[in-house]
């Protein structure tokens, strides 16, 4: 009894040490969040007429905020559509390599963002900031002349990852 | 031995959490691009720039407000879309059986429009230049109809017979 009651306090000691250490190693950087803000509006379009949204566009523009360790160095990588369809019908849907932009000021700035004119089809690297990092995108869809009505969507995939340093 | 075990499993839970840890260093997100695709334009020629009989050396005018003698198209696209109205006109009718040719011209007020905002074609809702393109906005309906004179000029030695030519109207969205 006495043998078990040694063993217990020690077992006790143990485990209070593993955990103590894990969260020393494992808990003091924060796992990075991405909220959606902003889908990729582009309202009417008319068949025959290229449509651009940009990425200063607010309300507009697709808007992404991710938070995460304060300055910890991310990759950014986004999956981009070719094409937005609507029951069977496809729009090409393009962005040009100045279609990016973010800013990880704790005031971001849509309208002149820190780091401007970004190509969304190359994975990006980043600094968080102390409060997050907001990332804008902007496209432009061009519908055919003879484009079938009707609403047309697609999905676009951010993927952000820690580098390590 | 029991103690091996429970250091075992300390290290374990450290392992699972260092595991825990990384699976989410990587956050992906999805967002929807959305747009609404409107109506496509049909524009359909509705009638003839009919001048009828036209004699040698005497010139002859169809106005735009000349009914069934007028040329006509009907347009349709989405309502209110602004869009772009730009003739195509010919300097001259040929002959359809030879090569003869009889001058035709046009002036600055010889074309009018009606969106709806009008009474029709004797008092449409405003005029166009057939030499420049116009903007102008389709009828609440998504409307309009487009009417055109002109004047054809024969020698006093013209050729008898029919002529014609063709006369283009192109409608294009402007986005807005």
């Amino acid at each position: 009894m006495v043998c078990c009651r040694k063993l217990s306090g020690e077992v006790f000691f143990i485990i209070w040490a593993a955990v103590t250490l894990c969260i020393i190693l494992f808990g003091s950087g924060s796992a990075q969040d991405i909220t959606v803000n902003n889908n990729l509006e582009f309202g009417p379009v008319f068949p025959g007429v290229p449509k651009s949204i940009s990425k200063y566009s607010a309300g507009e523009a697709a808007e992404f905020f991710i938070t995460g360790t304060p300055n910890a160095e991310i990759t950014i990588d986004f999956t981009l559509p070719t094409y937005m369809y609507s029951s069977g019908s496809t729009m090409a849907i393009q962005y040009s390599t100045t279609d990016c932009a973010m800013d990880s000021s704790a005031t971001p700035n849509q309208s002149s963002p820190g780091n401007d004119n970004l190509n969304p089809r190359q994975t990006l690297t980043y600094r968080l900031g102390s409060t997050g990092l907001t990332i804008w995108l902007g496209a432009t869809v061009v519908p055919g002349l003879m484009q079938k009505p009707g609403n047309y969507s697609a999905t676009i995939t951010l993927t952000v990852a820690y580098t390590g340093n | 031995m029991f103690r091996k075990n429970v250091i075992f499993s300390c290290v374990a839970i450290c392992l699972l959490m260092a595991g825990v840890s990384s699976s989410v260093a990587q956050e992906s997100a999805m967002i929807r691009a959305v747009a609404t695709v409107l109506p496509s334009m049909t524009i359909i020629g509705s009638n003839n720039l009919d001048f009828d009989y036209v004699l040698p050396d005497v010139r002859k005018s169809v106005d735009k407000t000349a009914i069934g003698h007028a040329g006509e198209w009907i347009i349709t696209g989405n309502p209110r879309a602004e869009i772009t109205l730009k003739f195509d006109l010919p300097d001259s009718l040929r002959s359809v059986r030879g090569s003869s040719a009889m001058k035709i011209g046009f002036t600055i007020a010889d074309a009018s429009y009606d969106d709806g905002f009008g009474a029709g074609q004797t008092a449409p809702a405003g005029v166009l230049n057939p030499y420049t393109i116009s903007t102008r906005n389709l009828g609440w309906d998504g409307s309009m109809i487009v009417w055109l004179g002109g004047t054809v000029f024969p020698t006093r030695t013209q050729a008898g017979g029919t002529y014609v030519g063709e006369i283009i109207l192109t409608a294009t969205y402007t986005g807005n």
